[in-house]
């Protein structure tokens, strides 16, 4: 399916569009069935969205900046509109957050777009844990859940404190990044 | 500032201060930049967000990876169509034929053709002439023919689709296509079976138009020219410009000739036939058809008007439905709302608000709501408290010592803030069993600052000396 360069000839504009749209199906199309997958649970409607995500960004590359955040938030849409179209649509339940973490009031924690809105980025959180090696999940494991200090999640994975900081950091800043450009609002 | 710190702001160093890794001069520093750059307090909030959705997503399990992720061969394909550009029209055409097929279908557009050229004949009436019947018929089959090709064509583009599919397709030098017919043969047959009903239509069309005479369209012009129709713009004015208008849509006027009152009988034709009422021979034989398209229409429009009708009271009623249930369904709320409309008093004993309160709830020094406390032990100015439900999924999320506020109610409503600085109580090593936890949930708050909240809202001081005694 992937779409191979020519290294023969020179370049043309045609042939490094066609390149560059092979690399991002390749890069995506396994990552993004499974973010419609987890959605939809049904695998048959989870490709009708990503092949209309597809459709959609082969029409629209020369105005796409950023293809990995559009065909995200494409196929979330997709999906979401899919989702309503058919009643299937469900609101979160309660959230429990951190008290340091928190700071949005009980206002707008109950209203039930907001809580729509955070049940939405949630999912595509969970999404990117589930996409991420296991030796990393099991470092935010750690820090979140077990709620361990940097110097007790290195005692217990053998890595330096310093290396769990820089690992911690990296996965965290590539997460708020993706969400900020997928317009998940913070 | 630093040279760092005019980098912007450091995402680093907030994760760490936000993950209470940073020490305590750090988070001075981070506190301060935050305060005077909304850079670094845009940027310190955006990771808290990310913090917060982390810490839900690792609490929730983690959805596996489900094997054979990836589109089907049939997907894939047509994909290939859409990013090879071979036009829109191709890829809609193979993704969606079946609605193609209905409206290609010559059994719809075949009574559509006659029943047109059959209004033709009844409204323009003026300008046909004698052997104009057959310049009618021969126009309708130029239109037959030219929908044909166009239909040829789109039938066309969906076999190259086909083609494509299947690697069939080449390109020749005249920019022409040589397209190899697939092994579909279902295609082949609705072609040939769409071609024969189309052949079909055009002579039955074609009979329908020719069989007419000159006399029977005379006929049809000397009784429209006798009856005294009116465009539906008479029912609205009395000036007789509109009644020449003879493709206006004709409806009999009243026996008295007045216009008076709009009645939809007047131009809607009757669900059922009146009695006496004996039909119009105008010799071609379309009242029937004419008056079954009529009676359709009137039933249609009828159906339409009950329907809006029957649910035009529900949506008056509904949004009142709802605030009775919402309202049934929370007493509790209601009780809530009574409550809080009633003014508040200054307590009889604030004193006794703080040793015996109804409900007290912790606050930050920012207002931030940190759940409900119970009193635990009050020692002078010195309150224990215990946090509850600080225990979450079995962890404790622990509080960092700083100033803090504690809202005591009293059972009567009024309300007693306390500010002070919270401190987490130690156990004394003595006195913690071995494997123990040093810290048991218990906070110390030494209250620095009492107010009691007036009706307003407003914070009045009370003498804080008053709850050592």
């Amino acid at each position: 399916m992937a779409e191979q360069a020519d290294s023969a000839g020179s370049p043309n504009p045609s042939t490094e569009g066609q390149s560059r749209l092979g690399e991002w199906f390749e890069k995506l199309e396994k990552p993004l069935m499974i973010y419609a997958y987890q959605t939809l649970n049904d695998r048959e409607e989870a490709q009708d969205m990503v092949q209309e995500a597809f459709t959609r960004f082969f029409g629209d590359e020369q105005k796409i900046r950023e293809p990995k955040a559009w065909l995200y938030r494409t196929t979330r849409n997709l999906c979401i509109s899919h989702l309503r179209k058919y009643g299937r649509l469900q609101t979160a339940g309660e959230e429990e957050q951190m008290d340091f973490l928190d700071q949005s009031s009980d206002k707008e924690k109950d209203n039930p777009a907001n809580r729509l809105e955070r049940e939405e980025t949630c999912g595509r959180v969970r999404h990117a844990l589930s996409m991420l090696p296991e030796d990393l999940r099991e470092l935010l494991r750690m820090k979140f859940e077990e709620r361990m200090s940097y110097s007790e999640i290195s005692e217990k994975s053998g890595l330096s404190v310093s290396n769990v900081g820089y690992k911690l950091h990296t996965v965290i800043k590539s997460l708020a990044f993706e969400l900020k450009a997928e317009g998940f609002s913070s | 500032m630093s040279e760092r710190e005019n980098k912007g702001p450091d995402q680093g160093r907030l994760i760490d201060y936000l993950l209470n890794e940073s020490s305590p001069e750090e988070r001075i520093e981070i506190e301060r930049l935050c305060k005077e750059d909304p850079q670094w307090e845009s940027a310190r909030d955006d990771l808290r967000s990310t913090l917060g959705l982390l810490e839900d997503a690792c609490s929730q399990t983690i959805p596996a990876i489900v094997e054979g992720m990836e589109l089907d061969a049939d997907r894939k394909t047509r994909l290939e169509f859409s990013r090879a550009g071979d036009g829109e029209a191709e890829t809609a055409e193979a993704t969606d034929p079946p609605e193609r097929s209905l409206l290609a279908t010559p059994t719809f557009w075949g009574p559509l053709a006659a029943a047109a050229c059959a209004a033709l004949l009844v409204w323009a009436p003026g300008l046909m002439e004698e052997g104009e019947t057959e310049q009618i018929a021969s126009a309708v089959n130029d239109k037959e023919k030219s929908r044909k090709r166009s239909e040829e064509n789109e039938e066309q583009k969906i076999i190259v689709a086909k083609g494509k599919h299947l690697s069939e397709q080449y390109a020749q030098s005249d920019d022409t296509v040589a397209i190899v017919l697939p092994d579909d043969a279902q295609a082949i047959e609705e072609t040939v079976v769409i071609d024969a009903l189309r052949e079909e239509a055009d002579k039955a069309g074609a009979k329908l138009l020719a069989g007419r005479t000159a006399a029977d369209i005379e006929t049809l012009n000397q009784s429209v020219r006798e009856s005294e129709s009116f465009s539906l713009a008479d029912a609205f004015s009395d000036s007789d410009s509109a009644k020449a208008d003879d493709l206006a849509l004709a409806v009999r006027a009243p026996a008295s000739g007045e216009p008076g009152t709009i009645d939809s009988s007047a131009f809607l034709p009757p669900l059922e036939p009146e009695a006496g009422a004996a039909p119009t021979q105008t010799g071609i034989g379309l009242e029937s058809s004419e008056g079954e398209l009529a009676l359709l229409g009137r039933k249609a429009a009828l159906s339409t008007f009950r329907a809006k009708e029957s649910s035009h009271p529900t949506d008056l009623e509904r949004p009142l439905a709802k605030k009775d249930k919402l309202l049934n369904l929370q007493p509790s709320a209601r009780q809530t709302l009574e409550k809080r409309d009633r003014p508040r008093e200054k307590p009889a004993s604030w004193t006794q608000s703080v040793r015996k309160p109804a409900s007290c709830f912790l606050f930050s020094q920012n207002g931030q709501a940190l759940g409900r406390v119970e009193v635990a032990q009050i020692a002078g100015s010195t309150i224990e408290i215990r946090r509850i439900d600080d225990v979450r999924r079995g962890k404790r999320f622990l509080l960092t010592s700083g100033k803090f506020q504690l809202r005591f109610t009293d059972p009567d409503g009024a309300v007693v803030i306390l500010v002070g600085e919270l401190r987490k109580r130690q156990i004394e090593q003595a006195e913690a069993k071995k494997g123990d936890d040093l810290f048991d949930g218990i906070y110390r708050f030494e209250a620095s600052e009492a107010w009691w909240l007036d009706r307003n809202e407003i914070r009045q001081a009370l003498p804080i000396k008053e709850l050592g005694r």
